[in-house]
């Protein structure tokens, strides 16, 4: 049995003339966190809706837990997904969101929704009756996470969410994972543009760069060339700017 | 399919603010459709009422009850013979005027509710827009994309939900309207003629709503959806393209005898193509 569960193989997409992604290949092997790091525009997003499905390469082939063409919507079952955002329901409540999307899933165990919402601290008073339209950024993104994890994925793809969360939340989020890494076999991979709030939580490094992955690091090698004692955020990126200035010579 | 479709109906009954607006739409069709009713005032003065006044003309001519009227207009026979009709000065009937036994019996004035229907202005940029365009912006079709839900599946699953609501909500309207204005008709006219005039008026408003259906897909913007549907709903109501002319002429052949074939299968040919070329959009389109 194969230890990858996600790969993209020479994937191409342009937008007119700009290419998002540019002949970009990608392994993802099971039980890792990664953190795919890049700058505004560097390709993420594009990488994760292709993934999805929201849009179709110009070229290249995505293979999603050993399936490709027609067999990766069966695969995506085992996959949750949270892309640009939170894509909710605003005249329905946190609750009701993820019940209609527990509908559609169609075979959710009972309490699953109340498990995810108790380990996000998605509490009776956020949710109520209140719709998510007036509900503040950080809560949306919390019941967006807890929507990706509603099928007990196998895969879990995450666009930026350590930007909608506070330091609160951040730390329950990765509780979280971590508790799902526990339950069963589950590889993350999650898109971020700033080093610092991925390097505590993930295992692996990837940069990307004009649609391509340019570099890789395991956890280990940073730890190798990151001063222990850099705790705070600033000092966490200026040595990881270091690093890829050696490493890419720019 | 089933699913999304499921989906879609959780999402109904849960969501205040579709209520309300299917509330609002029944409402604003009601209301909208009242100002342009018979009164005593206009009653002669019938230039919107299709076919009414030729009616009210040989009633009053021929003085003659309802029902021999419909014999010799080959209208359906009323069910319940009303007392002895009477003209505006005669007594010893149930009915005080011309009126009221045009208001109680008349299947023109059944006729005049379904052809005016002037809600229809207000429903296509309310339903396009609360039930399809602003799942666009909001992205929420991306939520059973993620799971493993092909294109064509979301697809069918909202179209199914979109139109069966359309033509809930079209005959909710259209029963409004007749139980309001021209409730009678329920009781002295046959059954059958009734609800199969209610059933294919809702059928006709339902294939309608498949262009602001289109829109939303073209546009995928709930702004430029509602404009756009609005000046549609205006369209049709005020230049008489297709609905109600068109309607009026074969509704009148169904009173010879003939069902207006014509006009169903126009209506059956605007909602396939709305709805393919609808479902090819969706298919090639890329999602934000």
């Amino acid at each position: 049995m194969t230890d990858t569960v996600f790969r993209a193989s020479g994937l191409t997409k342009r937008y007119g003339g700009a290419a998002a992604l540019d002949g970009l290949d990608l392994q993802l092997t099971a039980g890792r966190i990664y953190a795919l790091l890049g700058d505004p525009g560097s390709g993420r997003t594009t990488l994760l809706r292709c993934a999805a499905g929201l849009v179709k390469p110009d070229s290249g082939e995505v293979e999603i837990l050993g399936e490709t063409g027609d067999g990766v919507y069966a695969a995506r079952h085992q996959v949750g997904m949270l892309i640009d955002g939170p894509a909710l329901y605003r005249d329905l409540s946190i609750r009701n969101n993820l019940k209609l999307q527990g509908r559609i899933l169609g075979d959710l165990p009972k309490g699953r929704i109340g498990k995810l919402m108790k380990a996000l601290a998605i509490t009776p008073r956020d949710t109520g009756n209140r719709t998510v339209g007036g509900c503040p950024a950080g809560l949306k993104m919390k019941c967006a996470i807890a929507m990706a994890l509603l099928p007990f994925p196998r895969l879990l793809l995450l666009d930026e969410v350590f930007g909608g969360l506070d330091t609160d939340d951040s730390a329950l989020f990765v509780d979280l994972i971590k508790a799902e890494m526990e339950e069963r076999p589950m590889t993350t991979l999650i898109t971020g543009q700033f080093f610092a709030e991925l390097y505590p939580f993930a295992t692996d490094y990837l940069l990307l760069e004009k649609g391509k992955i340019v570099r890789s690091y395991t956890r280990e090698e940073l730890q190798a060339r990151i001063p222990e004692d850099l705790q705070r955020a600033q000092e966490l990126e200026d040595a990881f700017k270091t690093i890829r200035k050696e490493d890419l010579g720019a | 399919m089933k699913t999304v479709f499921r989906g879609e109906l959780f999402h109904l009954s849960r969501s205040a603010v579709l209520l309300l607006a299917i509330a609002v739409l029944l409402v604003c069709d009601l209301f909208i459709s009242s100002r342009s009713k018979v009164t005593e005032s206009n009653l002669y003065d019938l230039a919107e009422l299709p076919g009414a006044g030729t009616f009210v003309n040989f009633f009053q001519d021929n003085k003659t009850s309802p029902d021999g009227a419909a014999a010799r207009m080959r209208l359906p026979r009323v069910k319940n013979q009303p007392e002895t009709a009477v003209l505006q000065d005669e007594p010893g009937t149930k009915y005080e005027n011309l009126i009221e036994v045009y208001w109680a019996c008349s299947p023109y004035y059944f006729r005049w509710v379904l052809a005016s229907n002037q809600g229809l202005m207000v429903i296509p940029l309310i339903f396009a827009v609360m039930f399809l365009a602003r799942d666009f912006p909001h992205r929420v079709f991306n939520d059973s994309l993620y799971i493993g839900k092909r294109r064509r599946e979301v697809f069918w699953g909202k179209t199914l939900f979109y139109f069966l609501l359309a033509f809930l909500v079209s005959l909710a309207g259209i029963l409004l309207l007749t139980l309001v204005y021209a409730s009678a008709v329920f009781r002295i006219l046959p059954g059958g003629y009734v609800w199969s005039r209610i059933l294919l008026h809702a059928f006709v408003d339902t294939c309608l709503m498949a262009v602001p259906f289109l829109l939303a897909f073209l546009t995928r913007n709930p702004v430029i959806t509602g404009v756009l549907s609005a000046l549609y709903g205006v369209l049709i109501r005020y230049t008489g393209a297709i609905y109600p002319a068109a309607l009026k002429a074969d509704m009148a052949s169904w009173e010879q005898g003939s069902f207006p074939m014509t006009m169903t299968l126009i209506c059956l040919g605007i909602l396939v193509v709305c709805v393919a070329a609808s479902r090819l959009l969706f298919e090639k389109q890329d999602l934000k």
